[in-house]
């Protein structure tokens, strides 16, 4: 049926309310808030554990005295080793919380080894409410801010020397504990936030505990 | 999204153009998340819109066929520790779904279309759904497309301009599981969905 002169007048004021519905959306999309994070938000602790390995009857472990700094063959080596110390004991208390007692030297069952990676990357955000409100590296937003940022990570492992895989010259790995986050913050801070999230890797790893035996 | 949007114009201004014998709808959508779709996102989403495009089979059947699109964005945010069998993952999270349904769909009207007009129907069709978890600086991302259907209820009530009226439904959206989820599982991405808006109608 042809729509009439007197038809399209009717149906006007519906096309302009449908087209203030569609504008409402708009506005409501493009109003989400920008609730990008913080840099202390950043913060993440990731463990992974062999489910096969009774950990308690892991009775000494050896901490090596320093932080391993992962780089490529091109980079200079200019992570702070400013809280090594501090992040040795870190560990070095909460494993000894957990009932393992620490040997320097000698027979041991396992041996903790701690390393440190620092990269950087570009991150970015945009109010486009389909990505939420972070883009991700290695994308590159249509639009939307972004900049620069340097991730810190701190790895610590817990290996069997033990039982030396001869053929892959690896030790069995038998717990692993990963903080990673932005870095760009207050010195004060920073310590404060490392020391939560390598407080949160035991934390979240309850059957790290030692039967004393 | 411009794409979506242009697709719904094109589409209403079309429909608009041609007989009367349709109904066209233009709706907000609420939506509360169901079933297993609460294990990833539990809070109410308040950013929906669809569009409905209905035709009359014949002028003494009131039985309608025809198709529904719409996009919903749910987002949810939270601290937490997500465990799995041999590790966990503590920091902060924030959780994403678009879902796209595209539906064909079949109504039944009934009662005074002067008055009010009820319906009831079906869509089926798919859902096409974007997941995404971030957590610290890292995103995973997911996108699926799930069968599915809805069953829906709603009323259609004329406002003073006879043909125009205002629409009000709610549905059960059941996006049924496709693939792995961005968290591992394979989940379904049910959910409520309380449309209202207006819609033109003629016989």
């Amino acid at each position: 049926m042809k729509k009439t002169r007197a038809g399209l007048a009717r149906s006007a004021p519906l096309l302009f309310v449908s087209a203030l519905l569609i504008g409402a959306s708009l506005a409501l999309v493009s109003c989400t808030p920008g609730d990008e994070i913080t840099v202390a938000e950043s913060d993440v602790a990731l463990t992974i554990y062999d489910p096969n390995v009774d950990f308690g009857a892991i009775g000494t472990y050896e901490l090596e005295d320093t932080v391993y700094h992962i780089l490529s063959e091109d980079d200079d080596d200019d992570i702070s080793r400013e809280y090594d110390q501090d992040i040795l004991d870190l560990i070095a208390a909460n494993l000894d919380a957990r009932g393992f007692e620490r040997v320097y030297g000698g027979p041991r069952d396992v041996v903790v080894v701690v390393s440190a990676t620092v990269v950087q990357n570009w991150y970015a955000y945009s109010y486009y409410p389909w990505y939420g409100y972070g883009w991700y590296y290695p994308y590159y937003p249509y639009w939307g801010v972004s900049y620069a940022y340097t991730t810190g990570t701190l790895i610590v492992d817990m290996a069997d020397p033990n039982k030396p895989n001869e053929e892959n010259k690896t030790y069995p790995n038998y717990w692993r504990g990963v903080v990673n986050g932005v870095l760009d913050d207050t010195e004060s801070s920073k310590v404060r936030r490392f020391t939560d999230s390598i407080n949160q890797l035991f934390i979240q790893s309850p059957y790290l505990q030692s039967s004393g035996q | 999204m411009k794409y979506i949007l242009t697709t719904i114009l094109v589409l209403l201004v079309a429909s608009s153009a041609f007989g009367q014998n349709k109904v066209t709808a233009l709706h907000y959508n609420i939506s509360i998340p169901g079933s297993q779709m609460t294990d990833y996102i539990g809070e109410v989403s308040w950013l929906g819109i669809g569009f409905d495009g209905r035709w009359f089979v014949s002028p003494d059947r009131p039985l309608t066929l025809g198709i529904s699109l719409g996009w919903q964005v749910f987002d949810d945010h939270m601290y937490g520790t997500i465990e799995s069998e041999s590790g966990a993952l503590t920091g902060n999270q924030s959780r994403y779904v678009n879902s796209f349904p595209m539906m064909v769909t079949g109504h039944y009207y009934f009662g005074n279309k002067d008055k009010m007009w009820v319906f009831a129907g079906v869509g089926v069709g798919t859902y096409y759904i974007i997941q995404r978890f971030d957590v610290g600086v890292f995103a995973f991302e997911v996108d699926d497309w799930h069968f599915g259907f809805y069953p829906e209820l709603g009323v259609q009530i004329p406002l003073r301009e006879r043909d125009a009226s205002l629409f009000i439904s709610g549905r059960y959206n059941f996006a049924l599981a496709a693939g792995e989820s961005v968290t591992g599982d394979e989940k379904d991405f049910n959910y409520w969905g309380i449309n209202v808006g207006f819609a033109y109608n003629g016989w």
